[in-house]
């Protein structure tokens, strides 16, 4: 509902964006979705998660049910997170250290034309990818009878938190892809966005055993409503820091970052 | 960026630049430039590195915004297509795949473009390499693709930034006589490079440029000796 509401506004906003963006939206999907490292990742991420999910069986004992929903809940976010860094890394860092970016540019597309260009792709290959992971969740846990997995799965909250978690993928793309055009030092930008995603797994499970440990065992609507409160603040500071970077960003400023 | 339309100043060329400064972070790159682009001809702007030349281009393009004077044109400002230094083809797709990206971003129909595209690669004789991926392209006919890229738009003033670095001199004869040909059409051609030869056969005025200023715009026809000469001549005066 929220992606179509972001399609409907796109449209609205600016007359003709869209069939503009549509062809090159799908000319870098079907780039991306062609490319080995994203089709090896979506492969992996698609069998670890089955399998993960397989292997807890149909116990309903609290602290199983409480392990699956917060397992499931950190690969939806890790997921989207580490596709990002890939599609982030194929689309606009890839775009900026090759000139395309420049030529865009200097060939009268504007500003704001090519955020929401980069917005609307990053966005599509993330989203893609994970309504094929939940529907593969879904199916495994009314197949193989996973009940703690159905008991996450039909739970009202988590219209909630996919509305919530859909915006916040918007929100987050759009963040890295304004500080990707605007930093200097592409590199260090690479590596610590990567480093930063693959720090975000161990931080995770980290803290939920420790919550574990420390006999703290949240019921299935208490872990929803924590995930659904931070997901709601966070976006409020992504929308707020979104507005405020977009509306100081010039093309000097994009251009003046290139490798002189 | 302010680009003023002006009909009096500017009927009788295609770019009008006046009293352009520019400075970024503590040096001044552009010191007070001002030269014109008279319609359907190719100007050529030669400079050492660091002159202002790619800093110039960026202002007339819209890219950075001058601290001081105007850029003007004949035609609406976004009748300007470019052509950057930097080859930007996808490496991992064919040259049709790439013409058929880069139409995507210029929001014009690939399928209507094809003529064109194929009629321009016989000129540049890249024909026979449209289905090959362009990581086995050789410097020179990235160079070749790259400006056919820029030509798809079909704007009547055409920036071109080194467009014969690293091509070979067969290519050379090809960019060149595709550029004459963009003239005979009634396009404007806006060029720099390095190779100081080239320029002095294939374009009709030059501007020298040093050190921020503008050291002299001349006619090539005018030219009594080797321009090589004129412009040592006038870069080492300074």
């Amino acid at each position: 509902m929220i992606c179509l509401m972001i399609l409907r506004n796109s449209i609205l906003t600016r007359q003709g964006w869209f069939d503009i963006m549509l062809d090159i939206t799908k000319v870098y999907m079907k780039n991306i979705f062609k490319d080995f490292s994203f089709l090896i990742g979506l492969t992996i991420l698609f069998v670890i998660s089955g399998y993960t999910f397989f292997r807890f069986g149909n116990s309903i004992e609290p602290g199983i049910v409480f392990v699956v929903q917060t397992c499931f809940l950190i690969i939806m976010i890790y997921a989207f997170l580490q596709l990002n860094v890939i599609s982030i890394d194929l689309t606009v860092i890839s775009d900026k250290a090759s000139g395309r970016c420049e030529l865009m540019l200097a060939n009268k597309m504007q500003l704001d034309v090519m955020i929401k260009m980069y917005n609307q792709i990053n966005f599509l290959i993330c989203l893609l990818p994970i309504i094929f992971l939940n529907i593969e969740l879904f199916f495994l846990s009314i197949f193989f009878d996973i009940v703690p997995l159905k008991l996450i799965l039909f739970n009202p909250y988590l219209i909630l938190f996919y509305c919530l978690f859909i915006l916040f993928m918007y929100n987050v793309s759009k963040f890295f892809i304004v500080l990707c055009l605007i930093t200097k030092k592409l590199g260090l930008f690479r590596r610590t966005f990567s480093f930063g995603v693959f720090l975000f797994l161990p931080a995770f499970i980290l803290i939920f055993n420790l919550m574990r440990n420390l006999g703290i065992v949240l019921t299935q609507n208490s872990l929803y409503i924590i995930f659904i409160v931070s997901l709601f603040v966070l976006n409020i500071i992504l929308i707020f820091i979104n507005f405020t970077t977009q509306k100081s960003l010039t093309k000097e400023k994009i251009i003046l970052s290139f490798k002189q | 960026m302010v680009y003023k339309y002006s009909q009096q100043k500017t009927e009788r060329y295609s770019i009008l630049v006046s009293q352009i400064n520019k400075t970024l972070g503590q040096k001044k790159i552009l010191k007070a430039i001002s030269f014109s682009v008279k319609p359907n001809t190719i100007h050529a702007v030669i400079g050492p590195n660091g002159a202002g030349k790619t800093t110039l281009m960026r202002i007339i393009l819209g890219l950075l915004k001058q601290d001081s004077g105007t850029v003007d044109f004949s035609n609406d400002a976004g009748d300007v297509s470019a052509m950057l230094e930097t080859d930007y083809l996808f490496e991992t797709k064919t040259a049709w795949e790439n013409l058929e990206y880069f139409c995507g971003f210029f929001n014009l129909d690939f399928e209507r473009q094809k003529n064109k595209i194929l009629h321009l690669s016989k000129l540049l004789k890249v024909d026979d390499s449209l289905d090959l991926k362009t990581n086995y392209f050789s410097k020179g006919m990235k160079r070749k693709f790259t400006l056919l890229v820029t030509l798809l738009r079909d704007t009547s003033i055409i920036l071109l930034d080194e467009p014969t670095s690293g091509v070979d001199p067969e290519s050379r004869l090809l960019i060149r006589d595709l550029m004459f040909k963009l003239k005979t059409e009634g396009k404007t051609v806006i060029l720099t490079s390095h190779d100081l030869a080239e320029i002095q056969k294939c374009s009709d005025t030059i501007s020298i440029i040093q050190n921020g200023n503008i050291l002299d715009t001349i006619e090539n026809n005018d030219l009594l000796n080797d321009l090589e000469e004129f412009y040592f001549n006038k870069t080492r005066l300074v």
